[in-house]
């Protein structure tokens, strides 16, 4: 044998050892149990005595209480106080302390880097605890104030999060946010699947922006780098993003398809707040200069902004067809093409979600 | 880097409160981590036990220290790394003292027979490639060839420099070139 073949041996071994099926999944089982039983934040032993240190970062607290009651937390070392804070949910009495306790963690981070992930890994916690409030708050209408609590404390951290990707353009930044933000629209999704909350709309809204803007920085990355890698992985995060809102299509058309027609004409598109705004707007003016005669051109307004409505689908459903086409080209000259296109679907997307 | 920002964030997703997060680090990195212990231990009994204790202590570090993990990967090594070696003070056996049989038992107990005699035969061979090297050399190979890890992840992992852990490197195949041609 040689060392080529050594190598090759090697590398063949290596893809075949590895540990048994069962025991993975039972050492994992055991492994999260471990983990739910121990007390996910200690204070902080390392922080020094001296008061000033901590002094200033009282001041990005908007609870004074809550800011007072972390540092006597941190100080005092009062571990059962910050597990009881781990565990809280809104409405209970540790919650402004577990929030505040966040906030300390985001404000200590000394990168941009790691203050995003921070931020990106508080807003998973947000949507974790919307979880635990249906299971134990369904239906009650304290539930539903504290839903509207957390996601309030999701919103600001993704608005938080959108202007600090504005500073940390780095590649690898980027991405992540990408990836996150996918897993948070599709949790959000589910909840809303659940529950059917309105305030979650613009939860939803604005992790897609995020995304969005998160894929904008991966483009103009890949555009101006000269690896290959870069450009190849815009065009998979590109081809991913057409594919979801292809879906959010396909969604539309179904609901459109499910809900009753008026006997005679054909299933509309309920026109959105804007929509309905702007339509009542025009018949107000119409009714006003025109009586009777502005009662029905104001109907026929309606029905041409509901029947822009009905088409908006297959426009954008169309204008993607024009980007997956361009992506199966591979081209990364036309990357900014594609992103246009996926930018303009996405807004008037939404625009009919709301 | 990639990787290293998708483990921080997964890192600072489960001291946030998400329990899962470790779930995701433990199924990337256990595959690699089992291997990097059998290929050392040559039992893929002990080499469960020490993965498990691998991710434990990795879990309880991460809960009680404040200092952050530049690269969980390497660290997650290093922790592999003590574990074997405190197995082998244990044991009072020198540093991957193997023999031959210990190498057939590293292998995939495969359903499939002739693929299981075909897995132990590459066994023997590489086994009998590398019993004239050091332990250090056996070691730095097995990281190379065998955990597919780069020269700066190794330096990291055994805490030298990475000039010097690609002259030992460098030293450690020019001296199995030399035995596997002696064997020829």
């Amino acid at each position: 044998m040689n060392f080529y073949g050594y190598k090759k041996t090697l590398i063949y071994l290596r893809s075949r050892t590895k540990p048994g099926a069962d025991w993975q999944i039972r050492q994992k089982e055991l492994l999260l149990a471990e983990i739910r039983r121990s007390p996910i934040w200690q204070a902080p032993a390392a922080l020094p005595a001296a008061g000033s240190f901590f002094l200033p970062f009282i001041y990005f607290f908007k609870s004074t209480t809550a800011a007072i009651l972390v540092v006597v937390v941190i100080f005092s070392g009062f571990i059962t106080t910050v597990s009881a804070a781990r565990a809280s949910l809104p409405g209970d009495v540790f919650y402004p302390i577990k929030i505040s306790l966040e906030k300390a963690q985001i404000g200590l981070a000394f990168s941009g880097e790691k203050k995003a992930e921070l931020e990106m890994a508080f807003a998973g916690t947000r949507l974790n605890e919307v979880n635990e409030l249906i299971k134990r708050e369904a239906g009650s209408p304290e539930g539903s104030a504290h839903i509207k609590e957390a996601m309030a404390h999701f919103n600001e951290g993704m608005s938080a999060l959108q202007a600090r990707l504005k500073n940390v353009k780095t590649a690898s930044l980027s991405t992540l946010v990408n990836d996150t933000t996918l897993v948070l629209e599709d949790n959000l999704l589910a909840i809303k699947g659940k529950i059917g909350e309105t305030s979650l709309d613009k939860a939803l809204e604005t992790v897609d922006e995020t995304n969005t803007n998160s894929l904008a920085m991966i483009v103009a990355t890949a555009i101006s780098s000269p690896n290959n890698d870069a450009k190849q992985e815009a065009l998979a995060k590109l081809q991913t993003k057409v594919q979801r809102i292809e879906k959010k299509i396909d969604k539309i058309k179904a609901a459109v398809a499910a809900s009753e027609p008026v006997a005679g004409q054909e299933p509309a598109i309920l026109p959105n707040n804007d929509q309905s705004a702007l339509a009542s707007s025009v018949s107000s003016l119409l009714l006003d200069k025109n009586g009777d005669q502005g009662a029905s051109t104001s109907r026929e307004v309606l029905r041409q902004i509901v029947k822009g409505s009905q088409n908006m689908p297959n426009e954008v459903k169309k204008s993607l067809e024009d980007a997956k086409k361009i992506l199966e080209q591979k081209d990364p000259s036309k990357l900014d093409d594609v992103l246009s296109i996926v930018k303009d679907a996405g807004y008037k997307i939404n625009d009919i979600l709301k | 880097m990639q990787s290293q920002i998708e483990d921080n964030y997964l890192i600072s997703a489960c001291l946030a409160g998400d329990e899962t997060a470790f779930g995701k680090l433990y199924d990337k990195y256990v595959a690699s981590i089992y291997r990097y212990i059998v290929w050392r231990v040559a039992s893929p009994d002990t080499a469960h036990d020490l993965t498990a204790e691998v991710f434990l202590k990795a879990w309880q570090h991460l809960i009680s220290s404040e200092k952050e993990i530049e690269n969980f990967k390497a660290w997650l090594y290093r922790i592999a790394a003590n574990l074997v070696i405190d197995h082998y003070r244990k044991k009072a056996h020198d540093y991957l003292s193997l023999d031959e049989t210990a190498w057939e038992n590293m292998v995939d107990r495969s359903f499939n027979l002739e693929d299981e005699i075909s897995q132990r035969e590459d066994a023997k061979v590489i086994y009998r490639a590398m019993e004239l090297l050091s332990a250090e050399q056996k070691d730095l190979l097995f990281m190379k060839y065998g955990d597919d890890l780069s020269v700066k992840e190794i330096a990291q992992i055994t805490g030298k420099s990475t000039g010097t852990i690609r002259v030992a490197l460098h030293r450690a195949v020019k001296a199995l070139k030399i035995i596997l041609k002696g064997k020829q």
